[in-house]
């Protein structure tokens, strides 16, 4: 029987890629008596979800300093060769 | 999606020559999505605004690699890619972090002796997501907070995973890491995610939810 942080593990990797047959089992076996994990793997999925949700409204919520753009734009122009 | 489809820009004499670009334009249209798009991994105004001046430098440069097969705002964000990856992997050189270190780390505190979770940190179901709008602001805010408590390395780790999709293996080739060093990383990441969010997020909703 492998340990809770043991099962974490293979939660993350499960996340990240597919199991072999061998690890699944051994996760199937824990998750079926273990609440703990079983909230824990809810909650990666919902961590995922969150963070994308999360980047389209945050990302609208960057202030942009004043000027950056503008100071951008100037440093560009001095660096572009001349179009002729 | 794979990391290696940002090939380094050449920037030979060749292609500095005329450019049809119309920089202005470009960064007229574009720059607040890059500069966004920066200031996810660094979050700092003065390396968003120095990466993003970066890539539309090599773009004036290799204008002519443009060849109206993507759209200019993928075309723009691959090269802002490719730049905001070699400096995290420039930057992690002197931050680097102790794997032995990680084992024994608070993060691992959910745990006990034989690894199981403690009963009193044990993950407890969040059936309590934000609801309206208000809420749902406060709570990516929480979200922040969480994730401004990683380790630098870590953040930016699980973003590269989880907002970009890159592979455990791809992360590793690009940030001089293992894959295995990369999935421990993650490991912690969303461990100490999920402890941070439960003790401050939701047991906060659970406790408002009791009479």
């Amino acid at each position: 029987m492998i340990s809770c942080k043991r099962a974490t593990e293979l939660l993350s990797l499960r996340m990240d890629q597919k199991l072999g047959l061998r690890l699944r089992l051994a996760l199937g076996i824990h998750l079926a008596i273990c609440s703990f994990c079983r909230a824990f793997s809810d909650q990666l999925s919902e961590l995922r979800r969150v963070m994308v949700a999360k980047r389209t409204v945050e990302d609208e919520a960057v202030e942009i300093p004043d000027g950056a753009k503008e100071r951008v734009k100037a440093r560009l122009q001095e660096n572009t060769p001349p179009t002729d | 999606m794979s990391i290696a489809d940002t090939k380094p820009l050449r920037e030979s004499k060749a292609t500095q020559k005329r450019t049809p670009l119309n920089v202005g334009a470009l960064v007229e249209e574009h720059f607040d999505y890059l500069y966004r798009y920066a200031f996810r991994y660094f979050r700092s105004h003065e390396e968003a605004e120095d990466i993003v001046q970066e890539t539309f430098l090599a773009a004036t440069r290799a204008a002519e690699q443009f060849q109206g097969t993507s759209t200019p705002r993928t075309w723009l964000t691959g090269i802002l890619r490719h730049k905001t990856i070699d400096k995290l992997r420039s930057k992690g050189r002197d931050n680097h972090i102790n794997f032995d270190e990680l084992e024994s780390d608070p993060l691992l505190k959910s745990f006990d002796a034989v690894g199981h979770w403690r009963a009193e940190t044990g993950p407890t179901s969040w059936n309590c997501g934000p609801d309206d709008a208000l809420k749902q602001k406060q709570f990516f805010s929480a979200v922040d907070k969480c994730l401004s408590g990683l380790p630098r390395r870590m953040r930016q780790i699980f973003l590269l995973r989880e907002l970009e999709g890159f592979e455990r293996s791809d992360i590793g080739i690009q940030l001089e890491l293992t894959a295995s060093n990369v999935g421990v990383l993650l490991h912690r990441a969303r461990l100490a995610l999920q402890a941070c969010l439960q003790s401050t997020w939701f047991a906060e909703l659970s406790k408002k939810a009791e009479p």
